[in-house]
């Protein structure tokens, strides 16, 4: 008897063990169908129900990406909870697309994206050179990845690539001649140069006395491809008169070249400059007294030239010179390494008004072309050349832009952000399909138990602690 | 490297071409003479004397008008006919006058053969040119000589001088006129002469600096 009592109570034991596990289990699932009730009302309370943004916005056709644009708007309504926009930008949209996009933020769209562009920050400009070769200077900086590391800058226009350079982050190139647009691309990133022109005049007037210097100095900017006028005086009255010499204005010369020291007219000469004219003085035309308030350095004392100099290797210093002081506001564009050790100033330049003036301390140039070494013509061609655009003023601004010019050409993703906003993440998948609304962490849903589980969770839970009472008094 | 100040604009310099074949120092009075018309008609700052330089010598190439004349066969040595080349090609201009005005001369025939080989053929200059405008006007064209039909030479009246032009430039001006004998006198002698025969002188050392 002891015995059966004995194996009873162990028994009842074991079945109030498992009866309570069950009601635990019940209690803990349904707890947990509670806080996901509760969590689930919560989210559906704040949820933001995005639209995502078809793949047809992105286009590099404005009218497709117009409708698409157009599509998303309508179907939004006019029910503020439906008016916001998920999208994942696989590239940076043109220049009509951004402005599209930012109608959708003045239409109260709230707009948020993901960065999948991998646009780099690329900066470009492209001016035109200012001498007749009507070359265009591009330069390109910036063609880092968002990772880091660079990657190849690719120039190209209407006709194609031109020109790709790996591995930089920022080059130039001469382009000698194009048609637009100028492209410059570093990876995904696409960047249109607009190109500024140059003065449309190529004419040059040169004041000088009839002599060598103004002679080949002529000689070379016309052999550069430079239109030359020049009216030298020969006799009291007479003046010898080169080209179609014209009355001074910005409107017909670029610059103006005087060379001696003579009598010019110094007002003509001060009004030119201020308009936006360019002046060289070279040599001699440093002395004269009434170009003191343009010059943009003083003659101290002339420097005759190194014996041989004009055959070695830095002819420049063959060549006599006067020795230059320069004004406080002036800029050295150019010094040559003296006998003495420092650096001696041979070209400066300095802004007069709208226009700069130039000052070359060379007094005989055209000794670097005669006496010099075979290559001196090319060399004293290439100096007045460097020396006369030093002294071409860039275009002046004008008021209406270039055609193809859109606002935020010159920076496409910086335009983007600026009109859309900043990327809530940078490279992120995409959820497949249109429908999808969220992007959910799967990380954090890995053991977030589902409602079923929960249900059959409780259900057994109770059902096994009712069927366990029931059977308490069984043998 | 020496300091020197108030330096005044470089004086012009009638340079005259010395070669090694025949007689480059026929026509003495001439450089005189030129510098003498400069000096009366214009105001550009000229050095009272010339100078001659080798033609083989890399000297020429401080004088970028270089005058040559002579009555005797002008064969270039290699060495003259390589500095003639590089002083054209840099911008340099030689003017040629056949002392001999006779185009069946020895001058003339060797020196435009020598020209060719360095420069390039002569063509015949359009009495249009600025060269005839440049200070005075010679409407028809060069000046005539009183040497031209004096019984020497081929005795003809040579209407146009012959040149050889590089970017319309005149880099070879060559002449049958004989300017070394209608030039060659004393610059005092000028007073005597109803119209100064020199004028063209000028014209050509204006047309070489201005041009």
């Amino acid at each position: 008897m002891s015995y059966v009592s004995a194996s009873v109570s162990a028994g009842g034991g074991a079945r109030r063990l498992f009866e309570m596990t069950m009601r635990s289990a019940a209690l803990i699932g349904l707890v947990m169908a509670c806080l996901r009730a509760c969590d689930d009302a919560s989210a559906r309370r704040d949820a933001v129900r995005p639209r995502r943004m078809p793949e047809a916005a992105w286009s590099d056709s404005t009218a497709s990406a117009a409708a698409a644009l157009t599509r998303v708007l309508i179907s939004m309504g006019a029910d503020s909870g439906q008016r916001q926009l998920l999208a994942y930008a696989p590239r940076v949209p043109l220049a009509a697309t951004r402005a599209r996009w930012s109608s959708l933020i003045g239409a109260d769209v709230v707009v948020q994206w993901n960065d999948h562009t991998m646009a780099a920050g690329l900066a470009v400009s492209a001016e035109r050179m200012p001498d007749p070769s009507a070359a265009v200077l591009v330069r390109a900086a910036g063609g880092a990845r968002p990772r880091g590391g660079a990657t190849a800058l690719v120039l190209r226009d209407a006709g194609g690539v031109l020109d790709s350079v790996p591995g930089v982050l920022s080059t130039g190139w001469r382009v000698a001649s194009t048609s637009a647009p100028l492209r410059v691309r570093a990876a995904q990133t696409d960047a249109q140069a607009v190109i500024r022109d140059a003065p449309s005049t190529r004419r040059v007037m040169v004041l000088a006395l009839p002599g060598w210097e103004s002679k080949f100095v002529a000689a070379s900017l016309e052999e550069s491809g430079w239109m030359v006028d020049g009216r030298f005086r020969v006799s009291p009255r007479t003046a010898i008169t080169v080209g179609a010499p014209q009355r001074l204005d910005t409107a017909v010369y670029a610059v103006v070249v005087v060379l001696d020291s003579m009598d010019v007219d110094a007002g003509a000469l001060g009004r030119f400059v201020r308009a936006g004219g360019g002046l060289v003085l070279g040599g001699d035309a440093l002395r004269i007294p009434s170009l003191a308030a343009l010059r943009p350095a003083r003659t101290t004392t002339s420097r005759a030239g190194v014996a041989g100099g004009l055959v070695a290797n830095a002819p420049e210093q063959g060549l006599d010179a006067w020795e230059l002081v320069v004004d406080g506001d002036a800029e050295v564009l150019r010094a040559i390494r003296s006998d003495h050790a420092h650096d001696e100033p041979v070209l400066i330049a300095k802004r007069v008004g709208l226009g700069r003036v130039v000052a070359s301390g060379y007094r005989n140039s055209w000794r670097w072309r005669m006496e010099g070494t075979d290559d001196g013509a090319a060399e004293h061609r290439q100096w007045w050349g460097a020396v006369v655009a030093a002294a071409v003023g860039t275009a002046r601004l004008s008021p209406f832009p270039p055609a193809d010019a859109l606002p935020g050409a010159a920076a496409p993703y910086a335009d983007f952000v600026a009109r859309v906003g900043a990327p809530i993440a940078r490279a992120v998948r995409a959820p497949a399909g249109d429908d999808a609304r969220s992007t959910p962490d799967p990380r954090s849903d890995r053991w977030r138990p589902g409602p079923a589980l929960l249900f059959v969770m409780i259900g057994a839970g109770l059902l096994g602690e009712w069927t366990s009472r029931r059977l308490r008094g069984r043998r | 490297m020496t300091l020197r100040a108030g330096v005044h604009a470089e004086p012009f310099v009638f340079a005259t071409a010395q070669y090694e074949s025949g007689d480059w120092d026929s026509a003495p009075m001439v450089p005189p003479n030129v510098i003498d018309s400069i000096a009366r008609y214009t105001e550009l700052p000229v050095r009272p004397q010339g100078v001659t330089v080798p033609l083989s010598s890399e000297a020429v190439f401080a004088y970028p008008l270089l005058f040559l004349t002579g009555h005797l066969p002008v064969r270039f040595t290699t060495r003259e006919a390589d500095v003639l080349r590089k002083y054209l090609a840099r911008g340099g201009l030689l003017f040629v006058d056949d002392h001999n005005h006779d185009v069946d001369g020895a001058f003339h025939k060797t020196v435009r053969e020598e020209i060719r080989r360095v420069a390039g053929p002569l063509v015949l200059l359009p009495n249009t040119h600025e060269l005839y405008r440049s200070f005075f006007v010679f409407e028809n064209g060069p000046p005539t000589t009183s040497h031209e039909m004096n019984g020497w030479g081929d005795n003809l009246v040579h209407e146009q001088l012959d040149a050889v032009l590089r970017n319309n430039r005149i880099v070879v001006l060559y002449s049958n006129k004989d300017y070394s004998s209608e030039w060659s006198f004393h610059p005092d002698n000028k007073r005597f002469l109803s119209v100064d025969n020199t004028k063209f002188a000028v014209n050509l050392v204006v047309y070489a600096l201005t041009r």
